[in-house]
Order: structure tokens, then sequence, then C-alpha cells
């Protein structure tokens, strides 16, 4: 009973934020999640970089999440409140995608993984560089061009002579959509575990 | 009981030391006034305390309990910059404080919309300051929380406004139980209502207590008049404010208090070193 209690009051809550962001940043948020009803990575990367950075790293940007800091929100939840709210957005849209494209269920299943790759890894670098008070879309942005160079290099086949490590868990490349995955989900969560803490947050 | 402690907090920013070893209490049912002048640290001392602002040390205990994001729900908090999100309107915030806030009082809101004839329909940002200080307020004091921070509540309101909210203050705090702590610059219309006071000059508390308590221990006394055995506070023009519980001079103001300790501080002579022979 207490848990669906908890649960409930989260999801208000999250409704609450989820709505204010709504209205806020029509515009811009129905803008990218058009770009991301287009059914191709390299779209969807820039589409995710915006999307990332225009939730609450845009308000750490413009000096306005103290506002948000000031109702009775934690940091934890706010993270987790984009998080969530991204998270659907990205697989809806993803799920979209793959309605119209002849393909087997295999195929779809990974198209949407790495979409959702692409997602933790971005949002999670845009999150750990506003956390610490750096600019979270220019890094993002640097991080993201990083990425793609450094798994660009040689192949990730691994018994290829110029096999390259790195293109496994390259969040462009996605050379192993597994490790990949795995390896988004470890920068979300080293992302969110300095946000909260920097944000005096245990 | 104290609704809120703040314990040796210090803040550092950009390698300033904005806060320095902040220490007072407010105590449940009263009415404390922070005040001092600009950049003294009365505004991150408040963010400090709903850690929009992170502290870098002291302690924060509301109610008892030490400060966590779960005691947001029992504080309301009105920023000085009357800052508002974008695009929203009366009703977005109507509708967001009333899903945020297990007290929420409807009718005193809706009170408040009917006598000031605000529209629901308006968007925040468009109000004229003093229309989104009163209804910043006023949603503070709809939330029913226990304890309502307030960043220079008075300031940018026409005399009815403010007369109105000072009103609707010492209402809260009378009738309702509720504690309120704000930051202020008009000393000379705390003693209306405020209960308790905290000095703060450069992120250090210079002296707190009630209102009541620190008239009791000082006094306002000539120049020339002897003091022998009290601690003088300051030279404010050709009278003295001394520390004292001997039956001379006169009771002091409040505002004489607070312009005592700080020009104390600006000479950098707090009383205590002052023994009068």
């Amino acid at each position: 009973m207490g848990n669906y209690a908890d649960f409930s009051k989260h999801l208000s809550k999250m409704e609450v934020y989820i709505q204010k962001e709504l209205r806020e940043k029509t515009g811009r948020l129905a803008l990218l999640t058009l770009l991301l009803l287009i059914p191709n990575l390299f779209i969807k990367t820039i589409a995710i970089l915006f999307l990332s950075a225009s939730l609450l790293a845009y308000d750490i940007r413009h000096k306005s999440a103290e506002l948000l800091y000031l109702l009775p929100f934690s940091k934890k939840e706010l993270y987790l409140y984009n998080l969530i709210f991204l998270t659907i957005l990205v697989a809806a849209t993803s799920v979209i995608n793959q309605i119209f494209i002849e393909t087997d269920i295999y195929s779809r299943l990974i198209f949407i993984l790495n979409s959702l790759t692409l997602l933790f890894s971005i949002f999670g670098i845009t999150m750990l560089f506003s956390g610490i008070g750096r600019d979270g879309l220019g890094w993002a942005i640097f991080m993201v061009i990083l990425d793609a160079i450094l798994g660009g290099f040689g192949s990730s086949d691994i018994s290829a002579f110029n096999f390259n490590p790195y293109s496994l868990i390259s969040f462009t490349h996605q050379g192993n959509v597994v490790l990949s995955f795995l390896t988004s989900c470890a920068i979300c969560l080293f992302s969110y575990l300095i946000f909260i803490r920097k944000g005096g947050e245990n | 009981m104290y609704a809120l402690q703040v314990k040796n907090l210090s803040k550092q920013i950009d390698g300033k030391q904005i806060l320095s070893d902040i220490n007072f209490a407010v105590p449940q049912g009263e009415i404390l006034a922070l005040v001092g002048p600009n950049g003294a640290g009365k505004t991150t001392t408040l963010k400090c305390i709903m850690n929009a602002v992170p502290k870098d040390s002291g302690e924060i205990i509301v109610f008892d309990r030490p400060f966590d994001a779960s005691l947001k729900i029992d504080i309301a908090f009105v920023t000085e910059d009357r800052k508002v999100f974008d695009n929203l309107t009366l009703e977005d915030y109507y509708n967001m404080y009333k899903s945020l806030y297990p007290s929420w009082n409807d009718q005193f809101f809706k009170n408040f919309l009917s006598k000031y004839g605000f529209n629901l329909a308006q968007e925040m940002q468009k109000l004229s300051r003093g229309q989104k200080t009163l209804i910043l307020s006023i949603l503070a004091l709809a939330t029913g929380a226990k304890l309502i921070i307030m960043d220079e509540p008075t300031q940018h309101l026409d005399p009815a406004s403010r007369y109105e909210l000072i009103h609707l203050i010492k209402q809260y705090v009378n009738e309702k139980g509720g504690t309120i702590l704000l930051s202020s610059h008009e000393i000379y219309e705390l003693e209306e209502y405020a209960t308790s006071f905290a000095i703060i000059k450069n992120g250090k508390i210079l002296y707190t207590d009630t209102i009541d308590d620190a008239k009791h221990n000082h006094r306002i006394v000539r120049l020339n008049e002897n003091i022998k055995g009290a601690t003088i506070v300051a030279v404010i023009d050709d009278e003295v404010l001394i520390r004292t519980q001997e039956d001379i001079g006169e009771y002091p103001r409040l505002n004489q208090i607070i312009v005592g300790y700080l020009k104390s501080a600006e000479e950098g002579s707090l009383a205590s070193d002052m023994q009068v022979q």
C-alpha cells in the first residue's frame, strides 16, 4: 500500500514537471520530436543532442533550475524524470519509425536499442557536464564527435588485423549492440551519481 | 521547538567566502527576519537552506530533522528576483502548487484571486514585478507549508499591498501556527511583524535575538554619559548603542540596534573588545 502511494506520488510529481516542461518549451520539443520520427540514426543523434540539452540542462544553463530546486523536487527526481521522459519519447518514436519499415522483429528491437544507447550516452554526458557547471550541450557535441572519430578507426571485427576495441563500446558506432548499450547505461549511472553528489544530495 | 536551525553554514563561490559559519535558529510559530546590506549573504543563506545552492559545510535542521528534499513539501519559498517559468499562466502555477503541496489551501487562494481580480489565464512573466511579488507570496502562503521562506517579501509592493501582505504573514503565524523566515532591507517596518531577527554582514551573523530581548539588553545613551561596565556596540551620530541591562539611557528601537551592529562591523570594532571604564 505504502509503495503504491509512493509510486502514485512520484507519478503525479513527474506529471507536474513534464507539463511544466511541455508548456515552457512547446515549440522546441515539438520540432525535435518530429526529427526523432525520421528513421535515421544520424538525425536521431542530432535530435537527442538537442533534446537532452533542452530540459533540465537548459534550465541549469539559463540559471532557472533554481526555481525547480526551490519547489518540492529533489535533484534525483528531476534527473530521473528527464531520463524517463526522454526514454519514452525516444522509444516511442523509434517504434513508430519501425512500423513503416518492412523488416523482422529482431532488427526492429536492435534499432530501438541503438536509439536508447545514443540517448543514455548523450543525456548522461549532457547532465554530467551540466552538473559540474560546464556547458552540457557544448561538451555533448564535442564528445559525440570524439566518439565518432575514435570509434571510426579500424574495424569492430575482433578477428580483423585492424581491430579497434573501442568501436565495440562506441555509442555512435555501436560495434557491439549489447556492449555499447551497457557502456551507455554506465555513463548514465555515473552522470546521475555525479549530478546528485555535486547537487548536495546523497 | 525550532522549525529551522542553521548550524555553521559556510559557502564559497568562485573562491570567495560568501557565508562563514552562519548560525541561527527560528523557533516554531515565529517570524525571523534576516537583515543586512546588499551582498551580505542573505539570499545565499536562504537558498542553501533549500539546497538550491549546495552548501560547503554546516547543518540545516528542519523540524528536528536534517534537511533532505522530502521535507520540501513543508517549506515554501518566495525568491527575491521573482523569476517565474516562461509561458506558464497563473492557472498553470495554481495547478502546479496544488499538486505539489499536500496541505494546499484552495479557499485561501481563490479568495485572494477574487479580491484582487487576477485572471487565471494571465501569463506570469507578463505581470508587473509588484504583481508577481504578491502572487508568489500568496501562492507560498496557500501551500499550507509549515515553514515559509521569503526573500524580501515586501519589496516592489505598493503601500496597500504591502499592508495586506504583512497582515497575511501575521495571520499565517498567529492563526495557523506557521513559521516564517524572511530577509529584508526594510528595517523600519520589521518591528511591525517580525518576532526575532539576525543581522548578517559579509557572510557572518553579527547578532541574533528576539526583538524584545534585544531591546531589553541594549540601551541608547549620550556620548558623554557614564557607561561604566557596559559594552559599546557602536557610536551612532551623537549617541552610543551599548549592550547592558543597567537602567541607564533609553531603550533603543530595532532599527537603531540593526544600524549599530552593521556600523560596528564596518568599523571592525565589535564591541566585545571595547569595555568603557
